[in-house]
């Protein structure tokens, strides 16, 4: 891992990853999923999770599934409005360092 | 360490959270060993790497609650969290060992605040009992003084009188009265006699007394401040 993840970046990538699925997904899916693009120790997200629930941007439900409870985050519209803020954020973010990594002037 | 060991020592060192949380974060946890399954137990354990640092992870984004911007006017403040922490996963880990360890140096000038602040408030009490103490010892050192001082003032009375009567007697003798005389000089010798007694009374007292009192005070003081020196 080269370049460090901010806590917002992180939120952003949980918030994409659980936005995939409509009906939600499962801590053990999604850390898998988020593994996939970034390098995190499986207790980071946690604590992204929690926040994240506790920011309305996701909501949990329950289902039982093997004779335990299994917990499901899906993304909220309040979610869904944030993640879109960040996407946004995140192409102006990346395109400049793109263009400053590719010689090109800023503007 | 098993799973069933990991998550133990996990719920211990979560206690010191809200009862709500620490279940919130258990069954997150036990869920995750179950749906990844009984074949990736230990690898799992090793990512995690310790309970402890999985609590403490939990605990340091507890404290992050505070700053909360999920908003549409907090979009520049997403901006700018974005580009100050660079650092990440590390910088939080980091600033809560920061926080931990300024917390304790925190903790010893606090300390320290609190108790000069409650000296000055208990002040009147403590002041009071010292001036109190300070004043009895006075007292009592003024009226041994003053005992002393008196016994001497008697004893120089009674030679004064024993001499005065003396005089007059012999006086008295002149004049003829030679019984009145014989008396008063019987008397002033009496006196005399008695202040003389007086006189070495007085030598003890002001020569052998009065130091003894004076070491043996010292002594009670050196042992009350020898005796805190050693108990410090």
């Amino acid at each position: 891992m080269v370049f460090n993840t901010g806590a917002a970046l992180l939120d952003a990538i949980v918030l994409a990853v659980v936005s995939k699925e409509e009906d939600g997904t499962y801590g053990y899916k999604i850390t898998q999923d988020v593994r996939k693009a970034i390098e995190v120790s499986e207790s980071t997200l946690y604590p992204v999770l929690r926040r994240l629930q506790k920011d309305d941007c996701l909501e949990v439900y329950d289902v039982e599934y093997g004779g335990r409870n299994r917990r499901y985050y899906r993304i909220t519209e309040q979610g869904g409005i944030q993640l879109n803020l960040y996407k946004t954020e995140w192409e102006n973010y990346s395109s400049k360092i793109s263009l400053l990594f590719s010689g090109e002037e800023i503007v | 360490m098993s799973r069933k060991e990991f998550m133990e020592k996990l719920e211990q060192l979560l206690m010191d959270i809200p009862p709500e949380e620490r279940q919130e974060a258990l069954t997150y946890y036990n869920g995750y060993f179950e749906d990844a399954g009984e074949e990736n137990e230990e690898s799992i354990i090793q990512e995690l790497e310790s309970p402890e640092k999985v609590a403490r992870i939990i605990k340091a984004d507890m404290g992050m609650d505070a700053e909360k911007e999920y908003t549409e006017a907090g979009f520049e403040d997403t901006r700018f969290r974005q580009h100050r922490e660079v650092g990440g996963q590390e910088n939080r880990e980091f600033t809560f060992q920061e926080k931990s360890e300024a917390g304790q140096t925190t903790d010893k000038t606090a300390k320290t605040v609190l108790l000069v602040l409650l000296a000055v408030v208990t002040s009147p009490l403590w002041l009071g009992i010292l001036g109190a103490a300070a004043g009895l010892i006075l007292g009592a050192v003024g009226t041994l003084l003053g005992l002393l001082f008196a016994a001497a003032m008697i004893v120089l009375s009674f030679y004064i009188a024993a001499f005065v009567l003396g005089g007059v007697g012999i006086s008295m003798f002149v004049g003829g009265g030679i019984a009145a005389g014989t008396g008063l000089c019987g008397i002033g010798l009496l006196l005399l006699a008695v202040a003389v007694l007086g006189t070495v009374c007085c030598v003890w007292l002001f020569g052998r007394f009065l130091p003894w009192l004076v070491r043996k005070f010292i002594e009670l003081c050196g042992r009350l401040f020898y005796r805190k020196g050693r108990a410090a």
